[in-house]
């Protein structure tokens, strides 16, 4: 079984290092239409960090999406492997990616990179891995990810604007504090949510036996690498360059 | 004519009559009958249930009360044999002998037939049968 | 002996079984019926792990060791199998699961079905017939079949029964069967379990049953004795009483003996004239 799930792992990440294909596209249009000056390297960062969010919340989501689309919910549930087995086998692969991916960038950039952001990565994996259970659709379950991600974002700007109102911190441009704030305060719910999710796993068979989701898979991603694209451009204006 | 067996036998679903003791007395009327003679091999358990398609836990307890009862003897590792000599089997036969002649004149007499025309078939069907050399072996 | 103890468990706000218990001896072959939507499936599933009880335990036999899943063959009316893997693959990943070292591939060779080609291709019947293959060969001490049998042919019917005939005559397996047609399986029945909402409502062994389930033909209803069911018909109706008993003030009365058929559908057919 883990074979498999080391094998659907790596599938996934093949599919978001589609992504990279952002890097020559952006600096070509840079080059032959917008002129902002950006050079190469300006770009890569910004699309190595919309990869790994990206990462994160898809291989989240799809973590039963091949029991999903082969119909095999039921039989993976009558098979002699106790259930925990079964999460660590799917989530182990996924998280060393997930974790590999951001040591390297690390690496790669130096500072700027630091725990919060696998933190950040960590929740987004959970949240996504817990709305793919518990909700049918893969549209749903990543659109319900990026309202989190927004409504994580607004807290934490709020609670940003709070804390140097209040004279704790010294520049509202203090983003990770708002971030930390904002991920301790909802890191419990989150987690708690994630186990109480994964204890009613048995629940799936009946809902999501029948669901031909997979053809939405193609679409819906699409339209998340637009948004992320979106959101990233507008927040590299807004807050200048990350790492 | 129809000739007595035991691996042919359609089980009556609807009948009250246990499927075990409808295969029960169709195996005695064939060692009876001498349709299985003496020393010879039944069939496997697993034979008999597949070719009935009936459960094979039936089987082991018929062949066991057959046992008991003296028809059939078990030898480990080879299955179920025939031990039947006709001189003992004076109580089953009797009592199988008048099952079927009840069930023959019951239905007879609801036919309307009289008790001339009952003796006067009996003769007709033991002439024709015993003039002619046994089917089988 | 299979031990299902004070069993609890819903599907969200509905409930199936609150406080059921049963108990089943090994190598009992059983016929679990009852309507539609009345939790057969629900308790095969339970028993065989892909469901958990939201109270109450199951407690399985001795012999199917300290893993009882991995002697468990399950089979669901879903026919759940990866679908994208071939035939082959499908049995090899099987095999690594339920730690066997060789798969008995018998009944997919008698049926000629090629291990190439993926399980979505394959016909209801065959895979049927494949998922009858894997849960045999893994040597089971219990058998959880959910209505699967009606799908197939005649043939292959009869072949699986075969098959099933012969691991019985090998070894004692307990088998749990959840059906609604059984004319082939009847006279492999040795104990008969009628459900109804989430209770038992009947629990008898075949022969105990057969006895007990009659029909009476007669003009009025034959007194004395508890009617589950009737047709009426213009000059003589159709009475299925339970428990039947031999009464000579029954007069002008026919009394017909049933099959196991007649015999649920007249429970049955209680439930819903009630």
């Amino acid at each position: 079984m883990l074979r498999k799930e080391v094998r659907d792992a790596l599938r996934r990440l093949a599919e978001c290092l589609i992504l990279l294909v952002a890097v020559p596209l952006g600096y070509i249009w840079d080059r032959a239409i917008v002129h902002y000056g950006w050079r190469f390297v300006d770009i890569v960062p910004a699309v190595f960090t919309a990869t790994i969010f990206l990462f994160a919340v898809y291989s989240g989501v799809s973590l039963f999406s091949s029991e999903k689309k082969d119909r095999a919910l039921e039989y993976m549930l009558s098979l002699p492997v106790s259930r925990s087995k079964i999460v660590l086998a799917k989530v182990v692969p996924r998280l060393s990616i997930l974790v590999g991916l951001w040591g390297g960038f690390a690496i790669l950039a130096g500072k700027g990179w630091n725990w919060i952001i696998l933190v950040f990565l960590l929740f987004l994996f959970f949240i996504a891995a817990s709305l793919s259970i518990a909700i049918d659709s893969a549209v749903i379950g990543l659109l319900g990810v990026f309202l989190l991600f927004g409504a994580f974002d607004l807290s934490s700007s709020t609670l940003t604007f709070v804390a140097w109102k209040l004279g704790l911190i010294s520049s509202i441009h203090n983003v990770w504090f708002g971030w930390t704030a904002a991920g301790v305060l909802i890191l419990g719910p989150f987690a708690a949510a994630f186990l109480l999710v994964i204890r009613n796993l048995q629940a799936m068979p009946l809902r999501l036996q029948m669901r031909p989701y997979y053809r939405l898979a193609l679409p819906s991603f699409l339209v998340v690498i637009f948004l992320i694209l979106k959101f990233f451009g507008a927040y590299l204006a807004a807050t200048g360059r990350l790492g | 004519m129809k000739v007595p067996g035991y691996l042919g036998i359609r089980i009556d679903a609807q009948s009250a009559l246990p499927v075990y003791e409808q295969v029960k007395r169709a195996i005695k009327l064939a060692i009876l009958t001498g349709t299985l003679k003496n020393g010879e091999a039944v069939a496997s358990i697993r034979d008999l249930a597949q070719r009935l398609q009936i459960n094979p836990n039936t089987i082991i307890k018929i062949y066991g009360q057959l046992e008991t009862e003296g028809f059939l003897a078990s030898r480990p590792g080879l299955g179920y044999f025939v031990r039947f000599e006709i001189a003992c089997g004076g109580n089953d036969r009797s009592t199988l002998f008048e099952a079927l002649s009840e069930d023959f004149v019951h239905q007879a007499v609801e036919l309307g037939f009289t008790r001339e025309d009952i003796q006067k078939q009996i003769d007709k069907i033991f002439d024709r049968t015993t003039g002619k050399p046994r089917h089988g072996q | 002996m299979l031990s299902i103890r004070d069993l609890h468990f819903s599907y969200g706000k509905r409930s199936v079984y609150t406080g059921f218990n049963l108990n089943i001896p090994a190598g009992q072959i059983c016929l679990l019926t009852g309507i539609n939507g009345v939790g057969k499936s629900t308790l095969l599933r339970l028993i065989a792990g892909v469901l958990r009880p939201k109270k109450g335990t199951i407690v399985y036999p001795e012999t199917m060791g300290s893993e009882p899943r991995r002697k468990i063959g399950f089979i669901s009316d879903q026919l759940s199998l990866y679908e994208s893997l071939t035939v082959d693959q499908a049995l090899r990943f099987h095999c690594d699961v339920f730690g066997l070292d060789r798969i008995d591939d018998r009944l997919i060779r008698l049926t000629k079905i090629e291990g190439g080609r993926r399980v979505k291709e394959l016909s209801t019947g065959q895979r049927t017939i494949l998922h009858l293959n894997m849960i045999l060969s893994l040597d089971p001490e219990l058998l959880l079949i959910d209505e699967v049998i009606h799908s197939i042919d005649a043939y292959l019917r009869r072949v699986f029964l075969e098959e099933l005939i012969a691991l019985i005559a090998r070894k004692r397996v307990t088998v749990l069967m959840a059906n609604l047609n059984f004319h082939d399986i009847e006279a492999l029945i040795e104990r008969v379990i009628l459900l109804k909402s989430g209770t038992i409502a009947v629990d008898e062994p075949i022969e105990t049953l057969k006895k007990k389930v009659k029909k009476i033909i007669a003009p009025a209803p034959p007194a004395g004795l508890t009617i589950l069911s009737q047709r009426p018909f213009p000059d003589r109706s159709e009475y299925y009483v339970y428990p039947y008993l031999e009464n000579s003030a029954l007069r002008d009365v026919e009394v017909v003996d049933l099959d196991l058929t007649e015999i649920v559908a007249a429970f049955i057919g209680g439930e819903y004239a009630a």
